[in-house]
């Protein structure tokens, strides 16, 4: 199997977390497309030095968010991006129309946090661990736990606040 | 409910991701900052180790000894220092840790936005002294840099410094401002 097979293969079962993070740095079809093209390009290019020296999925998401982060948005589109048939910036309709809200409502507070503290928090909600997510970052292990603790508190608040309580 | 609960209520879109479409994504052209000042440098870069030995060579056979030498000078300095940044802006790499990334990628950019500097230290009097020359008289030097004339050379390059200044805040300065805040943002 050559590398970009293997890629191929490895890319694709990547896509939920690659999606999840473009979701969250971006609000609107376009740019999420955009976001979801620049990641992937750039997953290709670095997958060639990748050096297995971390766990893939811990490289996955470094590559992922330092793309999200430095992605500036194009104030006019030049030309449009690649579009995706099954893969887009609104969520899927799901079975249980209050979870769909519940997890719509999610991402909008995640939206309105700085772009540092989304990168933190999405680590959290992925199930990374506090010494993964400051390895990720290049953060102390404390430094964390202490800002994890406060993100918390305002994504709940802003919850809360789009529930109308 | 706990917001990792919410999170975790998402439907996993894995292998969604139709062959073709990857295909199409791969063969695509990146349009980040980064790739596209790395353009940008290669371009320069080979511009300059182009133009730069034809300049000279056509120096020499002028047999303009002096302007000769302050040209090596100027323009063996801007092939290094593009050589440099090239380097540095090719050892950038989106995979490691968010901090490091932000601040590699932070300072070569101020190094690239430096070559503007450089270019009008260098390029902008090798030019205007080359011109002088170029425009004849039997005393060229002496003719353009008469008392009356200095303000009107002052005035010149002082709007010129200002709009490369303006040029560069415009089209790069919201970049160097957001990767700022990124950083500070994460040294909090």
């Amino acid at each position: 199997m050559s590398s970009k097979e293997f890629f191929k293969t490895f890319i694709k079962d990547q896509t939920g977390i690659i999606t999840k993070i473009c979701r969250a740095y971006t609000d609107n079809e376009d740019d999420f497309q955009d976001y979801f093209q620049e990641v992937t390009l750039q997953l290709w290019r670095s997958y060639q030095s990748f050096n297995h020296q971390s766990k893939i999925s811990t490289w996955v998401y470094r590559v992922t968010l330092n793309v999200c982060l430095t992605h500036f948005k194009r104030e006019k589109r030049k030309v449009a991006t690649t579009g995706l048939d099954k893969i887009h910036f609104e969520l899927p309709q799901y079975d249980n129309s209050q979870e769909h809200e519940q997890v719509k409502m999610l991402y909008a507070a995640i939206r309105e946090l700085k772009e540092i503290e989304r990168a933190i928090i999405l680590l959290y909600l992925e199930d990374k661990s506090y010494k993964d997510i400051a390895e990720i970052m290049g953060i102390t292990i404390s430094n964390v736990g202490a800002r994890i603790n406060r993100i918390k508190n305002q994504l709940k608040e802003k919850i809360n606040r789009q529930d109308g309580h | 409910m706990d917001i990792k609960d919410i999170w975790k209520n998402q439907p996993d879109q894995g292998s969604s991701l139709e062959e073709e479409e990857l295909e199409r994504l791969l063969q695509g052209k990146t349009e980040s900052l980064l790739e596209t000042i790395k353009r940008n440098a290669r371009i320069e870069h080979f511009f300059n180790i182009t133009v730069s030995p034809i300049f000279l060579i056509w120096l020499i056979f002028q047999k303009e000894w002096a302007l000769l030498a302050v040209s090596t000078a100027g323009l063996t300095f801007l092939v290094v220092f593009y050589w440099n940044l090239y380097k540095k802006l090719w050892a950038i790499e989106p995979s490691d840790n968010t901090k490091l990334f932000l601040y590699e990628f932070y300072e070569t950019f101020k190094d690239f936005l430096r070559r503007y500097i450089y270019g009008l230290i260098i390029i902008l009097p090798l030019s205007f002294t080359i011109g002088i020359y170029i425009s004849g008289g039997e005393d060229p030097f002496n003719t353009v840099f008469k008392l009356k004339n200095i303000g009107l050379i002052v005035l010149t390059l002082s709007v010129l410094g200002a709009s490369v200044y303006g040029m560069v805040y415009l089209f790069y300065g919201k970049y160097m401002k957001k990767l700022k805040e990124l950083i500070k943002s994460l040294e909090e």
